[in-house]
């Protein structure tokens, strides 16, 4: 749990700056653009399963105080997903 | 048309077809069919297999999609990304040019663009999914629709730092879009002279770029444009005070009676507004191009069209006086609208006084392009008298002597056989129906 909440607070620490260092406006990039956005996909990828977490979390406190049994989201997920070409639990 | 697949593609191509990827999307409808052909087409030594993939009957590009056209297009992008994943491969471009309408539906037609899933690897093609799709969409929707031109100029989608600028501060409220878009440019700038080869390894789980994936999907859909003015100005517009009941009911039934004379396999309407006489030509088995300079009405027109599940009508985005120019590399990657076929009959209805009037285009100019063009034409000539055209002519000099009868029918008859004309019933307007002479 520790774990997780120094993950996110790292993700959060490199989006803020991201967002508040770096100008938008015309790039002038000499290099093709290519490389930035395989580095930006794992950010955003990052971000997104912090999300997708938080959500989960989310879903089980709001059904841990109304004792109502919430589907949790992300085996659903895991589980609509699953690659054919894999049989038996998909570890992640 | 053929397809080299070479050998070092062999060992993707194969698992295309083994995992059932392959069949799963043509029978959904997701991706052009091909055959296999003997190697004799091959063009080089290094051929493993030829593909001849089926005929896309008109090749059309994405700066002349409506909203909803660039939409299910992005969306069927995704879904076949996701599909793909579970068969593990992955889509190495998500180019909106690799997208095509097949009977009214948006289908891939790179067969080739799969290639083997590694576990780990970033998604590729990400940066062009969000330039050729997302930008675009996201400009219409929170800008101005007609935003999507700046695919005409930009081939390989809006630049991110460009649509980043252009966004109106509410798009950050988005999730999607202040990621995809916002976070993206600025990314981009940050780590343009970053060294990224290490990233291509281990760096991005399976569920990390399912969730990338759901996320663009869940932000596209979210998406939306309508067209200003509401339903009145679309059914309205036919009738209105250009024709009594009698006089629309007679127009529909000349171009009904016209087209069973010269019975075209394929039509351009142009000016087709909602597609109300493009959907004539379909119902006589016609394959009919319904363009319009509108976005709102090609887009009112795709949506009645995917409602019904029509499939061989193209509702298609185009400015006559200012169409597709050939694009690209030498001019020569995208085709001018001019060459992407020669369908057997042009549509011309209520257009002529917009085209002579409004843009001074010449009536001999007119008439000699519109042979170009096709070899049957229905066209509707509206004259000064006409309501409309007073409207036109009450904000300017009228600089149009020979926009008359006479006029017209000189103008055209140096092109064209014309075979018939009647008077739409409480009307001045003429319909015409004319061929194309051979000769000229």
């Amino acid at each position: 749990m520790f774990k997780r909440t120094v993950q996110a607070g790292g993700w959060i620490v490199l989006l803020a700056l991201l967002m508040i260092i770096v100008p938008t406006g015309y790039a002038h990039a000499y290099l093709d653009p290519g490389s930035g956005s395989l580095i930006v996909q794992i950010i955003i990828g990052g971000i997104l399963a912090l999300l997708v977490a938080v959500k989960m979390y989310w879903n089980r406190i709001i059904g841990f105080v109304t004792g109502r049994n919430v589907p949790d989201e992300l085996e659903a997920s895991q589980a609509e997903n699953k690659p054919d070409s894999l049989s038996g639990d998909d570890d992640k | 048309m053929y397809r080299q697949v070479n050998q070092h593609y062999r060992e993707h191509y194969d698992l295309l077809i083994s995992s059932g990827l392959y069949q799963h999307l043509c029978d959904a409808g997701l991706l052009i069919p091909h055959q296999e052909i003997g190697l004799d087409y091959a063009q080089t030594g290094e051929a493993y297999r030829v593909l001849q993939p089926d005929v896309i009957p008109f090749v059309s590009y994405p700066y002349e999609w409506c909203f909803s056209q660039l939409k299910d297009a992005a969306l069927a992008t995704l879904a076949i990304q996701k599909r793909a994943l579970r068969s593990g491969m992955i889509l190495k471009d998500a180019s909106a040019y690799n997208i095509q309408f097949l009977n009214g539906k948006p289908v891939l037609i790179d067969s080739l663009s799969f290639e083997k899933y590694e576990e780990g690897r970033p998604w590729i093609a990400y940066r062009q999914f969000c330039q050729h799709f997302l930008a675009p969409l996201a400009l219409m929707a929170y800008r101005d629709v007609r935003l999507s031109q700046l695919l005409r100029v930009h081939l390989d989608g809006v630049p991110l730092d460009l649509v980043s600028q252009l966004l109106p501060r509410r798009s950050y409220v988005n999730l999607g879009l202040a990621l995809h878009i916002h976070v993206h440019a600025r990314g981009q700038r940050a780590f343009k002279n970053t060294n990224a080869s290490g990233t291509t390894r281990r760096q991005m789980s399976r569920q990390a770029l399912t969730n990338l994936v759901d996320n663009l999907t869940s932000t596209v859909q979210g998406l939306a444009w309508q067209p200003a003015g509401g339903d009145w100005n679309w059914t309205d517009y036919y009738q209105g005070d250009s024709y009594t009941q009698a006089g629309f009911e007679h127009k529909q039934a000349l171009v009904r009676q016209y087209l069973a004379q010269a019975e075209p396999k394929t039509v351009w309407d142009l000016g087709a507004n909602t597609g109300v006489f493009s959907r004539i030509a379909c119902e006589q088995g016609a394959f009919t191009v319904a363009c319009d300079v509108d976005p709102g009405a090609v887009e009112m027109n795709y949506r009645r069209m995917v409602e019904r599940g029509e499939s061989n009508l193209h509702p298609l985005l185009i400015d006559l006086t200012n169409p597709s120019p050939a694009l690209g590399w030498a001019n020569r990657e995208r085709d001018s609208l001019q060459d992407r076929g020669q369908p057997d009959m042009l549509l011309a209805l209520a257009l002529v006084h917009h085209l002579a009037i409004t843009n001074n285009v010449p009536l001999p100019h007119i008439a000699a392009e519109f042979a170009r063009l096709g070899q049957w034409l229905i066209i509707e000539f509206v004259p000064k008298s006409d309501k409309k055209v007073q409207q036109l002519l009450a904000a300017r000099e009228d600089i149009f002597p020979h926009y008359t009868r006479e006029g017209f029918e000189a103008a055209f008859a140096a092109c064209f056989d014309i075979l018939d004309t009647q008077s739409i019933t409480d009307s001045e307007r003429l319909l015409y129906l004319m061929k194309a002479k051979t000769d000229a």
